[in-house]
């Protein structure tokens, strides 16, 4: 005896939303209108209110599920007999519900009119009118033929030249269709597998979706290029184990990531270039003359990279203390878009967790990314030729190589191995 | 040597001077304090307590509604809460005989002058039965401003006719960006015809705020050009939403042409139910100050102060019109949903070829 709750349509073109949470458990009464269930979307997040009172008899979709429309959420138990599929409250009409998709189903007009029958009567053609009369004059589909003209268009002389043969690729003729064009055109690859039953499948949650488009995106843009470098810190732990009492009293929790900020903020003030974006419509380089340092956090969630506003005019201990809000901020899922756009350039840290060198991807419309390693004891021979046990920091910088040079990349990696091995320097430079 | 001249036209002082001379009308003002002592005392008690439920009514509509929309059993919708002042008071202005043309965020007017609840859930899920209400209204339009100009139209007819009556219409300040509400006011305005434009300036035109829409530093002084008498008004102010638009319909009524209003209101929710998020086009500071300026707040105080109004009669009444709404909603359910081929009916009174062929194809399948 259950009335099946199914996810209504909650805005235009949403196929789908994500079971955000769940206000409710099984066993609980609710009351007609209660909200019970938070679906995110693209859009937003909407709370969903119960159509019926019952009792939750079942949840269905749990967090984190993605679920289409028309998917049961949920099962409550009102009272109502188990039909198995009545998924709209018992005086509701389905059929009412049914009528805005039927025109869908409205077969096509019939094309048989026209001369020539379009091959795809959905694919965009760009050409003249007094070209389309041409061709249907002479009874070629326009669709078929190849563009030679500026901006992919078909002119008359590619219906003259028609051989009959469907056109190659359209992208052909089209020089300026970029990068996007390119990962359009690639056809969608589905996974195969003979060994499917010793394999689960998931649908991507829109987080990692969106993961996964900017990853992709990011290499499509940039040429990447990483550089390797490590530098001797033991002045620098030095520094930081004098701090980090004080810092505690004032409740920050000093890493060593402020030291990095701050290294890498008189670095970019020095190579500019660090700090810039290429706007590829106007063909410039835009150069910042703000200095918001990004610093990747990893969550349950997913990747967010908030950046630490204006660096250069905070102290270390401001730095330190944002990075923990910013953490804490991420991980509450409470991240303002404001905190993670407008970007200098990003740090991604895996030090903390025993990584040593890696190849970060480029955070965009950023140019270069810093990935810092962890901090290991190596034999390192010091400054008077003896080997001793340094404490060597890992360091791999990501640029795109468009702008930055691997000179300027090398020489920018010294400067900041400078400032980290000496940080009274940083006093000087920072 | 260039002698000092004196400006032919000082333009920067003629713009500063644009749309100065408004300044909204507010009888009751939101500390509940009366700032009209004339206009106020042309209320009765009773007609307090009428617009005191009407607003509880509307608010009552917008929430239900919306839960509706939620829950998967109705169709688009347009919320109205923060403009139960600007619709209710305006609306109440009218007489039955009045021709009402409507946006689509203007299903209470609409019902209120006449129009069932059930037909205006039945328009809602786009049921032609929702179109067939006995008020004297047309349909609430989806295009932006295009009811301007059939205002104008209507309004024309109804002078034609000689009527005792003038036709009403109601967009937003989006509505005002488009070039139908021009051409309806100078329609109007240039056959002098009894009609009321009614503009409620909600601060967006779905996620574009208002002052990025227009140079114009009102929308009232848009009726300038069109040589059409304008105004503003406090639109979170229900009695002097009342008294101008009713000084407007008897402005119009009287053959002296059309009247334009600007409500000053605010959209305390999203755009529509299909899924915007307000918090991505602004800001907690901006929202506080208005909802701060919730029409109910003020004319509850008043009320209660008086001791005409309690929360527990409030809250009494808002059941009372949510199992109101709940039973429309079960008589829209229990009306007989439409076939593609009646919908192919209705688009003609005699079937265009292609049309005939649609039906005749449709009622195939569908006798299936």
């Amino acid at each position: 005896m259950a009335f099946k709750f199914t996810l209504p349509e909650l805005g235009e073109g949403m196929a789908e939303g994500e079971v955000a949470s769940w206000l409710v458990k099984e066993g609980d009464t609710v009351k007609e209108d209660d909200t019970i269930v938070e679906i995110q979307n693209d859009k937003s997040v909407s709370e969903l209110p119960t159509p019926v009172s019952g009792t939750i008899k079942k949840i269905v979709a749990q967090e984190g599920d993605t679920v289409e429309i028309g998917d049961t959420l949920v099962e409550i138990d009102d009272g109502s007999p188990d039909t198995g599929d009545d998924s709209a409250p018992a005086e509701a009409a389905p059929a009412a519900e049914a009528a805005p998709e039927a025109p869908a189903e409205a077969p096509a007009p019939a094309a048989t009119a026209t001369v020539a029958a379009l091959a795809e009567p959905n694919k965009l053609v760009l050409a003249m009118p007094s070209v389309r009369q041409y061709a249907r004059d002479k009874g070629i589909d326009i669709s078929t033929v190849a563009p030679s003209g500026n901006h992919g268009q078909v002119v008359k002389a590619d219906i003259d030249n028609y051989g009959g043969a469907a056109a190659p690729a359209a992208t052909t003729g089209v020089a300026p269709a970029a990068a996007p064009a390119k990962a359009t055109a690639q056809a969608v690859k589905p996974y195969k597998s003979d060994n499917g039953d010793a394999e689960t499948r998931e649908p991507m949650s829109p987080m990692r979706k969106i993961i996964a488009k900017s990853m992709r995106t990011s290499k499509d843009i940039s040429p990447h290029v990483t550089s390797f470098d490590d530098v001797e810190v033991s002045a620098l732990m030095a520094n930081r184990k004098k701090y980090k009492t004080v810092a505690a009293d004032q409740e920050i929790h000093l890493t060593f990531l402020p030291y990095v900020v701050k290294a890498l903020v008189a670095t970019i003030k020095k190579y500019p270039e660090l700090n810039a974006s290429i706007d590829d419509a106007s063909q410039e380089i835009v150069y910042k003359h703000y200095y918001n340092i990004g610093i990747a956090t990893n969550t349950d969630d997913g990747l967010y990279v908030p950046n630490i506003k204006d660096a250069d005019s905070k102290g270390m201990f401001e730095i330190a203390k944002e990075i923990s809000e910013n953490t804490e901020a991420a991980y509450a899922g409470k991240l303002s878009a404001k905190a993670m756009s407008g970007g200098s350039i990003t740090i991604s840290n895996v030090g903390s967790i025993g990584g040593g060198w890696f190849t970060p991807v480029i955070n965009q419309p950023e140019v270069a990314i810093l990935g810092v390693g962890k901090i290991a004891k190596e034999p390192y021979v010091n400054e008077d030729g003896e080997i001793v046990v340094g404490n060597m920091l890992k360091l791999s910088l990501s640029y795109d190589h468009r702008l930055i040079d691997g000179a300027l990349a090398q020489n920018a990696l010294n400067y900041m191995k400078q400032l980290l091995h000496d940080p009274a320097m940083m006093l000087m430079e920072g | 040597m260039a002698k000092d001249s004196k400006k032919v036209v000082d333009f920067a002082a003629i713009k500063a001077d644009l749309g100065g001379d408004f300044k909204p009308v507010q009888i009751l003002d939101n500390d509940a304090k009366v700032v009209n002592k004339e206009l106020m005392a042309t209320f009765s008690d009773e007609q307090l307590l009428d617009f005191m439920k009407k607003l509880v009514w509307e608010r009552a509509l917008h929430e239900q509604t919306m839960n509706f929309s939620r829950q998967g059993r109705l169709g688009f919708y347009a919320p109205t809460y923060g403009e139960e002042a600007s619709e209710m008071g305006t609306v109440s202005a009218f007489k039955e005989n009045d021709y009402l043309l409507p946006a689509y965020r203007d299903l209470p007017q609409l019902i209120q002058h006449g129009a069932t609840v059930a037909e205006g859930y039945l328009w809602s899920r786009g049921h032609v039965v929702g179109n067939q209400f006995k008020a004297r209204a047309l349909m609430p339009q989806i295009i932006i401003g295009a009811q301007m100009v059939e205002t104008a139209g209507v309004a024309l007819g109804l002078k034609k006719n000689g009527e005792d009556a003038v036709a009403f219409s109601y967009t937003g300040d989006g509505g005002t960006s488009q070039g139908d509400t021009y051409e309806g006011m100078n329609f109007a305005g240039a056959y002098q015809a009894p009609a009321v434009f009614i503009i409620q300036n909600n601060g967006y035109a779905i996620s574009v705020p208002r002052p990025k829409q227009t140079a114009a530093v009102t929308l009232a002084q848009k009726a300038v050009a069109a040589g059409i008498p304008s105004v503003q008004v406090d639109g979170m102010d229900i009695l002097a939403c009342y008294a101008v638009a009713k000084e407007a319909r008897e402005f119009a009524a009287a053959g002296n042409g059309p009247v334009m209003i600007e409500t000053l209101t605010y959209r305390f929710g999203p755009h529509s139910s299909a899924g915007d998020d307000p918090s991505r086009y602004r800001t907690k500071e901006e929202e506080k100050p208005w909802f701060d300026n919730d029409p109910l707040i003020r004319m509850r105080k008043y009320l209660t102060d008086k001791g005409q109004w309690s929360q527990e009669q409030e809250d009494a009444y808002v059941e009372e019109c949510k199992e109101s709404f709940k039973e429309a909603l079960k008589v829209a359910d229990a009306t007989e949903p439409e076939k593609v081929s009646d919908m192919l009916k209705n688009t003609f009174e005699v079937p265009t070829p292609d049309i005939a062929k649609q039906i005749a194809e449709f009622e195939e399948k569908e006798s299936k």
